[in-house]
């Protein structure tokens, strides 16, 4: 493995020797690094300091801050300021001076470089543990140079999944609404960004109002309603060909549309003489069932990652709650009791937990609870939260909010744990967010 | 409605390019068991969705959207105050007179209670002289939105908004008007009228409201 590491780095034998020597040396005396890890699931008792150093090579400092920003915004990291650094002459290859980065008690340390290799940017990274003087991670990515950006976030995702045991959620796009106009005159936006706000771009130029966009597991099509005088529609659109094509339904109201797991169906409800229902379209056989017969409003379906359970919003019981049936329609179950009106709700990744907004005393909340309705958590509150969407890897919940009667709509995440609130780096109003898997 | 500025590029498709990412080695200098390659982080190749795609081709009806025109538009327009002899006279079946000029003198909207859709006597009586205009205007056929107060999530709200424009379409057909003359649709929350984030502003937007086609 070394020699094949070293084989395409333009090493002298010397110091390929030395290097190897050093951390062999280094790496022999020291116990494993069992202590250095974070724990995701019980909120962040003591985030861990990790510095990042500048990756030499293009976009080096680049590089370096995107993987700063997302490991800080997970609230499990605890960033150094680079101007605290003691060495400055890191070298990937070498193993750095521990102790100097132990002054500043770090306790992981990230070392980079960058190069342009047959036009394309490759960029390799090392993660030590400074107080076990150990590598912990060596990982090369190789892409266009322009796609430097994801280099970075394919870092993040390396040290997170190293250090807490769990997959990342960094190489990441956010699709949703961009917001503009009065309140009274709302232009709506199709958008897509990169989880960190980076990389904004319109889908849609705003003569329709644009609602509810979410990603297919595959992370290539998007589909969404758009409101116009007439109706609202249901809109399939590909983002690498910006191709639409409407979804053909009976009748000029299709909305609160999702694809299903397999991305080969959409859920939806639809409107007819002022019933709204439950249906799904099968993409590939244009097969039309309606999956809830009920004159109350059944709306904001969602189907379970597994594809067996689909949880929904309905009146039916008098107020507004959550039930789950079974993927044909059969088997509903209510799963929500308490106080306050419950609305869309959304599977977890895993499909253990699901969640929900709660409107409760005039305000609005966004909460989970376990697949069967038990063990409800609320995780923010606000004059206004809704619309949940869960980050790839069940840590995160991003929603729109209003913090108050008369603002803009803009986009926040909060950790399952509750803690860690926070603003999007996307700045202007947006609302809506739809989170996409992993990129590929 | 027209875009307003903004900082970010307009581009026909948001790209995300297919970056075959490789991982192209894993960087072990340290000799110890404990120092196993790293798994990959990166899948190699992306799920074909191409197939379904175009097997959902057919399927999928590409129409464009939905024509904006057609629909007027006006300003709100302050009801005017039915006289009394010109609501019976609407009431007399056969009478092509209509006492309004036009759907917003009779009252272009009704309004409801919070979380709502039943309608009060004042939206009766509003919707009584609209079906006297639209029984005056034979050729006319007329849209009903139904709207929403911010107070709930967006696609209840559109659900509700389609039972508001439901209820009033379904009084106007009890008096006689051809459900072939009406057409509904909910804009749930997203056209309010009013902007003041309070009970009375809400009020406003809790409403059906109708207006003339073609």
């Amino acid at each position: 493995m070394t020699s094949h590491f070293l084989s395409f780095l333009p090493l002298s034998r010397a110091v390929r020797a030395l290097v190897t020597g050093i951390v062999l040396a280094l790496a022999c005396l020291t116990p494993a690094f069992a202590q250095l890890n974070v724990s995701v699931t019980e909120g962040h008792r003591r985030p861990m300091p990790i510095a990042i150093s500048d990756f030499s090579g293009p976009h080096g400092s680049s590089i370096a801050n995107a993987v700063r920003d997302n490991l800080a915004r997970s609230g499990l990291f605890q960033v150094q300021n680079p101007d605290s650094f003691l060495q400055r002459d890191m070298d990937v290859n070498v193993a750095p001076r521990f102790a100097d980065w132990r002054v500043i008690k770090t306790e992981a340390l990230v070392v980079g470089r960058g190069g342009v290799n047959a036009g394309r940017l490759r960029v390799e990274f090392r993660l030590w543990d400074v107080y076990g003087e150990s590598q912990m991670l060596g990982l090369e990515f190789s892409t266009t140079d322009e796609n430097w950006r994801r280099i970075a976030h394919k870092v993040s995702d390396a040290i997170y999944r190293r250090l807490t045991g769990e997959a990342g959620y960094f190489d990441s796009r956010i699709v949703f609404v961009a917001e503009s106009g009065s309140r009274t005159n709302r232009v709506k936006r199709l958008a897509v960004m990169d989880q960190d706000g980076a990389n904004p771009s319109y889908l849609t130029d705003g003569t329709e109002q644009v609602l509810n966009p979410r990603f297919n597991a595959q992370g290539q099509q998007i589909v969404y309603s758009a409101l116009t005088d007439r109706g609202i529609k249901i809109w399939v659109v590909d983002i690498e060909t910006g191709r639409k094509e409407a979804v053909a339904i009976p009748g000029n109201m299709a909305f609160a549309p999702r694809f299903t797991p397999d991305g080969q169906s959409i859920i939806f409800s639809a409107d007819r003489d002022g019933d709204v229902d439950v249906f799904i379209k099968s993409l590939r056989t244009g097969k039309l069932t309606q999956l809830t017969r009920n004159p109350a409003i059944d709306t904001s379906p969602d189907m379970s990652p597994n594809g067996d359970r689909i949880v929904f919003t309905s009146d039916r019981g008098g107020s507004t709650q959550i039930y789950a049936m079974n993927a044909d329609g059969s088997g509903v179950r209510r799963l929500t009791f308490g106080e306050g009106r419950y609305s869309t709700a959304v599977w977890s990744p895993k499909g253990d937990l699901i969640a929900f907004t709660r409107q409760l005393g005039g305000q609005f909340q966004i909460g989970v609870m376990a697949a069967d309705g038990s063990n409800l958590k609320i995780l923010a509150e606000a004059y206004l939260v809704e619309g949940p969407t869960w980050s790839p890897n069940g840590r995160v919940i991003m929603f729109q909010r209003e913090g108050g009667p008369g603002q803009s709509p803009s986009l926040w995440t909060v950790d399952v744990s509750g803690t860690n609130l926070r603003k999007s780096p996307w700045s202007g109003p947006g609302s809506d967010p739809g989170w996409s898997a992993i990129l590929p | 409605m027209t875009p307003s500025k903004s900082l970010i590029p307009q581009v026909s498709g948001a790209k995300i390019r297919s970056l075959s990412f490789m991982l192209v080695s894993s960087i072990a200098l340290v000799a110890c068991a404990s120092t196993k390659p790293a798994q990959p982080v990166v899948p190699e190749t992306v799920a074909p969705v191409a197939a379904a795609n175009a097997e959902a081709a057919p399927t999928v009806a590409p129409t464009a959207p939905a024509a904006s025109s057609g629909v007027a538009s006006a300003p709100l327009a302050p009801a005017a105050p039915a006289p009394d002899a010109g609501q019976s006279d609407a009431m007399n079946a056969g009478e092509n007179l209509s006492p309004f000029a036009s759907i917003a003198e009779a009252g272009e909207r009704v309004f409801f209670e919070t979380d709502r859709f039943d309608l009060t006597d004042e939206a009766r009586s509003i919707l009584t002289r609209q079906a006297a205009w639209i029984r005056a205007n034979p050729g006319k056929r007329v849209l009903i939105a139904g709207n929403c107060d911010e107070r709930g999530t967006r696609e209840y709200n559109l659900a509700l908004g389609a039972r508001r424009a439901s209820a009033a379409r379904d009084f106007l057909t009890s008096l006689g008007i051809s459900p072939d003359r009406i057409e509904t649709v909910s804009y749930g929350k997203e056209r309010p009228i009013d902007d003041r984030p309070n009970p009375e502003g809400w009020a406003v937007n809790r409403n059906a409201h109708t207006m003339l086609l073609d």
